[in-house]
């Protein structure tokens, strides 16, 4: 199969979709591999290497739209592109569809093969193309919240992990989920007084049992969380209801009962954010402040960091490209039903439930397409 | 004794040199407190909690200075305040006189009694006043090369503790004494791979027993470091020779041999920095790029976290101010070396060697005025 990879055009999106060991690894499995040229150079792999690997490097994208039989890539296809989908093509990305109608009406119409990575799930219920991403936003979200503590940043001046004789900061996050439990590690690794918030039971007794003793788990009540509130001096916002909208777990009225100058890190941005005063933010410009508190909430963190996502979005997503490539999406799917959650997109159909509602269209089990 | 708390008037300095509950220790000791107005609103103290701890509240540094026998600071005293210093008035702060030609003569001429907290100095050679704030810098270094590394901050987009299949940063602390262990154990707890340089075998041994499995301790060798910072993402300087300039431990010339996007951060850069290519920097504009490397060189760190920082150095600072105020600044100096340390201006004469070498004064040594 021909796999094509355009370089990523969408604002502040510096990923990209696959390294040169991936592309090696497809090249000896018998594919032919095309790059676009610099595609990969903020994450660090320049196109020697990708020539080195047997990948051929191509000038323009149009030309990899045009050749591909799969396009392989981060982020859905931008309204510049949607004339450059061919039927039968597979374009297999983060799409997001429910929030994008547009998209989905235009992959619909070209008759392409749709699949998402983040509807991607295993037997267990685990959305696999969305672990890495959420451990590098948790991870992430703690340095956002350290960074803007600083009183030059907004925050009200206060370390993380404190000093000998000093009281650390403390740390509620909401949510023991993977974004949850990867920004409590770093917390905890830092130093500061660290609550996770969940209701889930088994869940709690696992985290209990991983992290380290400077972490306490609680189980997720508003009477919980208002009591903590006051204290808190940062809150990761981490609860995902997979194909829902966030939770709103802080209302307005909850932040006069917080410290001046503490922080909000909305990581449930992109499901609409699990504070009610939060709106989306960007790495340029990623916060503000409402009721004296600082709001970050940015939706695309990982972003920022190419060279640890790509790296770690590639490990994930590279069997399911090796079984796509290889044995065609029709019968992947067949033989797969992890790759069959992933179809959202289906000649002309949509067949993600979830998708179909949110956008008003009608909807068709694949199944019947297979 | 009167004691007198000034609000620091110098630029991004939010600390306070007296909590509310160091004014009730003074207060139990038997001496009256002045406070200036909003002294520490930047540390989170506000005048209501002064005034409970039972200090009096004053409304400018000119009635501070005119009626306290001694009088606090954090930073040395700046122009607007020589004259105010009165003859016999002990002046209690951080001064840095070996750096500051103009206000070593005002305080030569004003006769007032000057005692520094960087060169209260320990039996064994500690520096009690300083290690606070190393402590302070040094957890704070890492949060800021997490911070730089990012995309939008110039930085090459690591995450420096990776996740689960993808490496984390390189982190290299050059130095292992206070600030340099601080670091370390930031880094190490964000899931860094850390390499302490030091030279002192003994002090190498201590760190190994005490730090994680993920800090590695080198002999500090001209051919470690050239190896060791190509590899390397964030760099910490953390080198300080008392009373000496920093050696310059990184040339221009390895600069190039760096990853382009990696993070220097120049703790030492208060005593000239320890990388040829550092220069002072601010909170408000605290990096600037040389050869693709990032330099963060802020020469205050700690005011950036003033709540944490406020805490941790009048924790330090108290005992000894109880203690001049309890016995007088003479009988304090005769009865504790470390205090007598401490002088460095008393009545017109320098009284410190460092000081009286660096503008070519009469040294007079502090014991012959006692």
């Amino acid at each position: 199969m021909i796999v094509g990879m355009p370089k990523e055009i969408k604002v502040e999106e510096h990923r990209f979709a696959i390294t040169p060991a991936g592309a090696e690894i497809l090249v000896q499995a018998g594919h032919t591999v095309l790059i676009e040229r610099g595609a990969g150079a903020a994450s660090g792999f320049e196109d020697e290497i990708y020539e080195y690997v047997g990948a051929k490097i191509i000038e323009e994208s149009k030309d990899i739209f045009e050749q591909a039989d799969m396009i392989l890539r981060v982020k859905e296809p931008q309204p510049s592109e949607f004339d450059l989908l061919r039927e039968g093509q597979i374009y297999f990305a983060y799409l997001h569809l429910a929030a994008s109608p547009d998209v989905a009406v235009n992959m619909m119409q070209r008759g392409v093969v749709g699949i998402a990575y983040e509807t991607i799930q295993k037997t267990d219920g685990t959305l696999p193309l969305l672990t890495p991403m959420s451990e590098v936003a948790g991870r992430m979200a703690i340095q956002q919240g350290a960074k803007y503590l600083e009183m030059a940043q907004g925050g009200h001046g206060l370390l993380l992990g404190g000093v000998p004789g000093v009281d650390p900061a403390t740390v509620l996050i909401l949510g023991g989920g993977n974004v949850g439990i990867n920004a409590a590690k770093v917390a905890c690794g830092l130093g500061a007084k660290v609550y996770v918030l969940d209701t889930n039971l088994d869940r709690m007794r696992y985290l209990s049992d991983v992290l380290p003793r400077n972490c306490f788990i609680l189980m997720s009540k508003p009477a919980t969380i208002r009591r903590l509130l006051p204290k808190a001096d940062l809150v990761v916002g981490a609860v995902l209801v997979p194909g829902g909208r966030a939770p709103v777990l802080i209302s307005e009225e909850m932040l006069p009962t917080m410290k001046k100058g503490a922080v909000l890190i909305d990581v449930a941005i992109d499901q609409g954010g699990c504070f009610e005063t939060s709106r989306e933010t960007t790495h340029a410009e990623p916060v503000y402040i409402h009721d004296a508190v600082v709001h970050y909430a940015v939706s695309n963190m990982p972003g920022a960091l190419p060279r640890t996502a790509t790296v770690a979005l590639t490990n994930a997503s590279l069997p399911y490209v090796l079984e796509l490539a290889g044995k065609g999406w029709q019968k992947a799917m067949r033989e797969n039903p992890e790759i069959r959650y992933g179809a959202n997109v289906v000649a002309g159909h949509i067949t993600y439930k979830a998708v179909a509602e949110a956008c008003n269209l009608g909807y068709m089990p694949i199944d019947s397409l297979l | 004794m009167i004691v007198g708390i000034l609000k620091e008037i110098k630029s991004e300095e939010n600390r306070v040199s007296m909590t509310p509950g160091g004014v009730e220790i003074m207060k139990m000791n038997g001496h009256t407190v002045l406070v200036e107005k909003s002294a520490g609103r930047g540390s989170g103290f506000e005048d209501e909690a002064y005034a409970a701890a039972g200090a009096e509240i004053v409304d400018t540094p000119v009635e501070v200075y005119a009626r306290a026998e001694m009088v606090m600071h954090v930073k040395e005293p700046l122009e607007s305040e020589y004259d105010l210093i009165r003859e016999d008035q002990i002046v209690f702060t951080y001064l840095h006189l070996a750096a500051a030609e103009e206000l070593t003569y005002a305080l030569i001429k004003n006769k007032s009694i000057n005692i520094a907290y960087e060169t209260i100095q320990k039996s064994d050679r500690s520096l009690p006043l300083l290690t606070p704030m190393s402590e302070v810098a040094g957890r704070m270094a890492i949060q800021q090369g997490a911070k730089y590394l990012e995309m939008a901050q110039g930085g090459h987009g690591v995450l420096l503790g990776g996740v689960p299949g993808v490496d984390p940063g390189n982190v290299v602390v050059i130095g292992g004494g206070v600030v340099g262990v601080n670091a370390a154990k930031m880094a190490c707890g964000l899931g860094a791979k850390v390499y302490i340089l030091d030279m002192s075998l003994d002090r190498l041994r201590y760190l190994s027993d005490v730090m994680p499995a993920n800090c590695f301790l080198l002999f500090s060798k001209p051919a470690t470091l050239r190896e060791l910072i190509k590899t390397a993402d964030v760099v910490v300087g953390a080198v300080l020779i008392p009373g000496a300039k920093a050696p310059k431990l990184v040339t221009r010339e390895m600069l190039t041999t760096m990853k382009k996007g990696a993070v220097l951060v120049d703790v030492a850069i208060d005593q000239g920095g320890c990388f040829e290519t550092s220069k002072a920097t601010t909170h408000t504009d605290p990096i600037f790029t040389v050869d693709g490397v990032v330099h963060y060189c802020v020469a205050n760190m700690p005011g950036a976290v003033p709540k944490t920082s406020t805490l941790a150095l009048t924790n330090a600072t108290l005992p000894y101010a109880v203690e001049i105020a309890n016995k007088g600044w003479k009988r304090a100096m005769q009865e504790s070396e470390e205090i007598k340390l401490g002088a460095n201006v008393i009545n017109g004469h320098v009284t410190y060697k460092g000081v009286a070498e660096a503008f070519n004064l009469e040294y007079v040594p502090i014991d012959s005025l006692l």
